[in-house]
């Protein structure tokens, strides 16, 4: 009860602040606000006899915590429940609390969609986590045009031995703003074809030395499928299909696409996607021929999951979708029978790529904490190791990348070079929404495709593409 | 007169623990998001939302998926209700024929209604799943090939699919109407047997007007709740493939909570809540009139 | 009346298919619960019974949701409170409703009827910004709350109904005897009405332990993780290959409810039709 009551003045006050942000007399505000709280708690005082009231009040205590300024004992860290899975993010709080006697870590797990939210609150002064790992850069950008991240960049000079060298270019600069550092990369995503090798090699698509021949064309690759596809008893209903499209991540397939086809996705600011584009159209046409001859199959329509669980599980020999599945499909294929193909297209390997960072948020009660954790932990490299081992996900500290005896990690970095990163319009959730909504209306044969795609161009000019970052600079100017 | 002044001063002052919560958690919400509406408030990027009068409502009256949306809860409310209705009535019915054997049942008919709507949704999508579902491979068995069917996948069998799932919890209607069955005197189907009337004219004149009270309850919470779906096709297909199955509560969710607009989410709600105020009410009127006392 | 044997017996077959029918998904997740993940996710040699019972994905729950009995403790904290706070307001406002006719009472319950018809995302908004104003983001007085708020129209009505139905007389025989308002609520009416307030604390416990999308928006911490939300983080750390793991945890925080519905499944049915039907 004691906790709650004196924290809670600190917090109006906070929220007063960022309120008031651009007036002076803060001051007697708190004043006004502290009197003011303390009417209420006279008041609850005197109506403790309702019985009702005390279990409400009983209930209020048990989550009332005290919470000092700078914390030097307890660190909160923030992930999405997915990242417990596949980071070994719970070793990492073990091993910190061990090696720092008094320490704890308090792991936070976030629900899906949770970073929009989380801005709300931080806006309103209060962060519940004092280090928080995942946002992608579009996230970050945002963020940081609020002025809610603590740069890194003292961090990199004075902390890290190697400096900006720790990290691999291409994945630092994601996060890089105006020129300040507001993310630490550890690990990144994009978007490219896992195949299964035994079978490519039974469908001779192998060369001489056992590595994949990469396709240089959307026709190849269906071509491919094709020879994949298994039917044995050649009822029609193949026991392997050749390729599965993640479709429920259709947008970040077609974008990927158009990047590797004609090396950039969209022009000018606000963004215009280059939709209307010849590998767009191909793309779309093989797929459905592909879909009626039965090399490939739509059911990722609905289920995000379907390419790599049926992958997992040998029934489709091919996934389009991020590059990572094809390690994590090792898992039950066996270790090495599983690899990975570039988009196809003219400089092979176009792509978007994402980045998971680690930012430290402004309001943060353990700033030092979530320094040192970063520096002894998460660069730590059985850290980011284990995300690649197990799930493929492609590590962006150096030290770790260069052990990686991995040749698919090393094509991974060509190609994120050759891409454009993520996709930085203000709107990008609903622009993604707009494509992919659009694609499977087409897929599923609702619409033919020009139908298709001149209801995505009405609704793309509805929507807010300008760039995020353009915020940022305008705020920082002011 | 003074005593009337007390007895009101008395039901007020009982009224203000509900009057309390109602107001700051229900009306002033509703009013602020009424507010809202007439902004252009966007959660991320408008600082000081500026008003907008009526645009919010004119823009959503000309976005696609409003009337997409729309269609998809008219389709969903009318394959739902009806055979909500019947079914629950069919199997009240079955119940009160058997006994003890029938109350049986109605328990392990009402268990469903006790998984949550999410929980249920994630089975039915397992159940349903190409390669590793249990309904391809029963179907399968029964015709002796393999039945590869994506139902979720293909527009029209995701709307029958949601639509046979939402089935899944008529666990409290089928009490409801249990509960009507059980109040119609036994004297009336005797007279009717002594008219040698077999069990459909039975059914016609004597059971169904003797529960006209209970369809209507039951009709009313069914459109009502139809008319809000949204966990289903939330979980199961995503609104998806294409709009197909994006009913409009889901719009308006993600027009909220994924895009941030929240001005024009609430503005959408608000005609969401209109039309479910409309449905009600002529429902409540059809049925008013249908039993004058 | 009495049917011929044919008729009740294909009645009686009829209504054990549909039971089984709709018995049919839990008992598919309760066997996917026991099966090894090779055998779920083996599309050749499809089984439906497994061939060996494995408790692994029920080690797992424990194991991966440290959390699981926090999740639960906050749920069962959140829906007690909720049922003590709901039975107490429309307990009260019921009653005023139905026995002490007042200035703007009519009114009143014509608004209840409207804000039913409101979709309940359009409160969310407004509320997760007084939320985060008056700091009680992701805490449970946070869930409490509104939870509260939300299910008391329905509960309100459903008291109103009670209350009427108990005799008038009874009342001002009370108040002849000098009891004050308050005693002849609390001491004569209250005790009267005990059915529907049962109705009322089960309708609550059902739809608040149920309740996901105020949950998910209004709280981010593990403090006040409600079950409905944790066992979707459940979904999300494993989305591939853990359907095992999944279908357990549905059997797990099932379970619960199931138990209390055997308990008070005579209370349960009987208090539906009378509160629906008299609402």
């Amino acid at each position: 009860m004691t906790g709650r009551i004196q924290q809670a003045p600190a917090a109006q006050s906070d929220q007063q602040t960022a309120m008031s942000a651009l007036s002076d007399d803060t001051t007697k505000s708190n004043r006004l606000w502290s009197s003011l709280y303390r009417l209420l708690i006279d008041c609850i005082g005197r109506l403790k006899a309702c019985p009702t009231f005390l279990l409400l009040v009983l209930c209020c205590a048990g989550c009332g915590r005290e919470e000092p300024a700078q914390s030097t004992t307890c660190l909160r860290f923030m992930a999405e429940a997915w990242m417990f899975g596949k980071y070994p993010v719970r070793e990492a709080k073990e091993r910190f609390e061990k090696r720092h006697k008094g320490v704890t870590v308090e792991l936070i797990k976030a629900p899906a969609g949770w970073n929009n939210r989380l801005l709300v609150s931080m806006m309103s002064g209060r962060s519940h986590a004092d280090a928080i790992f995942c946002p992608t850069e579009d996230t970050i950008a945002a963020w940081a045009a609020r002025d809610l991240l603590e740069p890194w960049d003292d961090f990199i000079r004075d902390r890290l031995p190697d400096g900006r060298d720790t990290f691999l270019k291409v994945f630092l600069d994601g996060s890089n703003l105006g020129g300040v550092q507001y993310g630490l990369p550890i690990s990144a995503e994009m978007i490219a074809i896992s195949v299964n090798k035994r079978m490519a090699a039974d469908a001779g698509l192998l060369d001489a030395n056992g590595k994949i021949r990469f396709a240089k064309t959307w026709d190849e690759v269906f071509e491919y499928a094709r020879r994949m596809t298994i039917d044995r008893d050649g009822d029609g209903k193949p026991e392997v299909i050749g390729m599965a499209i993640n479709w429920s991540f259709g947008e970040g397939v077609l974008l990927s696409a158009i990047q590797a086809a004609e090396g950039q996705i969209a022009d000018g600011n606000p963004m215009k996607l280059r939709l209307d584009s010849p590998v767009v159209r191909k793309l779309l046409t093989l797929t459905k021929a592909g879909a009626d001859e039965g090399i490939v199959t739509l059911a990722s329509m609905t289920d995000i999951n379907q390419p790599r669980n049926d992958m997992k599980a040998g029934l489709v020999a091919m996934i389009v979708t991020v590059h990572s599945r094809y390690l994590e499909s090792e898992q039950t294929l066996g270790k090495g029978n599983a690899t990975l193909m570039p988009m196809p297209g003219p400089n092979l390997g176009g792509t978007i790529s994402t980045t998971r960072s680690v930012v430290i948020p402004r309001n943060s009660r353990a700033i030092e904490l979530a320094q040192q954790f970063m520096r002894e932990e998460l660069l730590a490299p059985y850290f980011s190791a284990y995300a690649m081992e197990k799930f493929g996900k492609l590590p962006c500290p150096r030290k770790v990348f260069d052990k990686l005896n991995v040749v698919e990690a090393q094509w991974l970095v060509e190609w994120a070079g050759k891409s454009s990163g993520p996709i930085m319009a203000r709107d990008r959730i609903q622009m993604a929404d707009a494509i992919r909504r659009n694609l499977q209306a087409y897929l599923s044969g609702s619409v033919d495709l020009d139908t298709m795609l001149n209801h995505l161009d009405d609704e793309l000019s509805n929507i807010d593409m300008r760039d995020v970052r353009e915020i940022f600079s305008k705020r920082k100017a002011k | 007169m003074i005593g009337r002044i007390r007895k009101s001063i008395a039901a007020w002052l009982f009224s203000v623990p509900a009057f309390l919560f109602i107001g700051l958690f229900v009306a002033y919400p509703i009013v602020a998001s009424l507010w809202m509406s007439l902004t252009d408030y966007h959660l991320l990027y408008s600082d000081d939302p500026a008003f907008g009068g009526l645009g919010n409502y004119r823009r959503v009256l000309n976005d696609r998926y409003f009337w997409i949306g729309l269609r998809n809860t008219l389709v969903y409310t009318a394959a739902r209700v009806p055979v909500i209705i019947f079914l629950s009535m069919f199997l009240a019915a079955l119940i009160q024929a058997c006994k003890r054997f029938g109350r049986l049942c109605q328990t392990l008919l009402f268990v469903p209604v006790l998984v949550p709507e999410a929980m249920g949704a994630v089975v039915v999508v397992w159940m349903l799943s190409e390669k590793f579902g249990l309904v391809n491979h029963l179907l399968g068995m029964a015709l002796g090939t393999t039945v590869t069917r994506n139902w979720l996948g293909e527009p029209r069998w995701a709307m029958a699919a949601i639509v046979l799932t939402s089935y899944w919890g008529i666990g409290t209607n089928i009490v409801l109407f249990s509960a009507g069955l059980a109040g119609i005197p036994k004297s009336l189907y005797e007279a009717a047997a002594v008219d040698g009337a077999g069990p459909w004219a039975r059914f016609r004149a004597v059971t169904f007007p003797s529960l006209r009270h209970t369809p209507g309850v039951v009709s009313v919470l069914a459109i009502i709740g139809s008319l809000k779906v949204f966990a289903l096709p939330y979980i199961m297909t995503q609104g998806g493939p294409g709009s197909s199955t994006m009913v409009l509560y889901y719009w308006v969710y993600k027009n909220a909570f994924e895009y941030y607009k929240l001005g024009y989410g609430c503005a959408m709600a608000y005609l969401l809540g209109l039309i479910v105020l409309v449905f009600a009410a002529g429902q409540l009127l059809l049925s008013r009139r249908e039993s004058p006392s | 009346m009495i049917r011929p044997l044919w008729q009740r017996i294909g009645g009686c077959i009829l209504l054990s298919l549909f039971a089984a029918l709709f018995l049919l998904p839990l008992c598919w997740v309760v066997l996917t619960s026991i099966k090894p993940t090779k055998e779920i996710y083996d599309a050749q040699n499809f089984r439906i019974l497994p061939s060996q019972v494995t408790l692994d994905h029920y080690r797992h729950v424990v194991v991966k949701m440290s959390d699981f009995p926090r999740y639960c403790w906050n749920t069962a904290r959140v829906t007690v409170v909720t049922i003590a706070v709901v039975l107490l307001g429309s307990s009260m406002c019921g009653y005023a409703l139905a026995r002490l006719r007042f200035f703007g009472g009519k009114s009143f319950l014509t608004f209840l009827l409207i804000i039913m018809a409101v979709p309940w995302v359009v409160m969310l908004i407004p509320i997760y910004r007084l939320e985060v104003a008056i700091g009680l983001l992701n805490s449970l007085p946070g869930l409490i709350l509104p939870y509260a708020a939300l299910f008391m129209p329905m509960a309100i009505l459903i008291m109103r109904a009670a209350f009427l139905a108990v005799p008038s007389d009874l009342r001002e025989a009370a108040m002849i005897d000098g009891a004050s308002e308050w005693r002849v609520w609390f001491g004569v009416m209250l005790p009267l009405v005990r059915p529907s307030l049962t109705v009322v604390a089960l309708m609550t416990f059902l739809s608040c332990w149920k309740e996901f999308t105020y949950a998910v928006t209004l709280n981010s911490l593990p403090s006040a993780t409600t079950l409905a939300v944790g066992i979707t983080y459940l979904q999300e750390e494993g989305q591939s290959w853990a359907y095992g793991t999944l279908c357990a945890a549905i059997v797990l925080s099932v379970l619960p409810l199931l138990i209390a519905f055997v308990a008070f499944q005579r209370q349960i049915v009987g208090g539906l039709t009378e509160g629906a039907l008299k609402g």
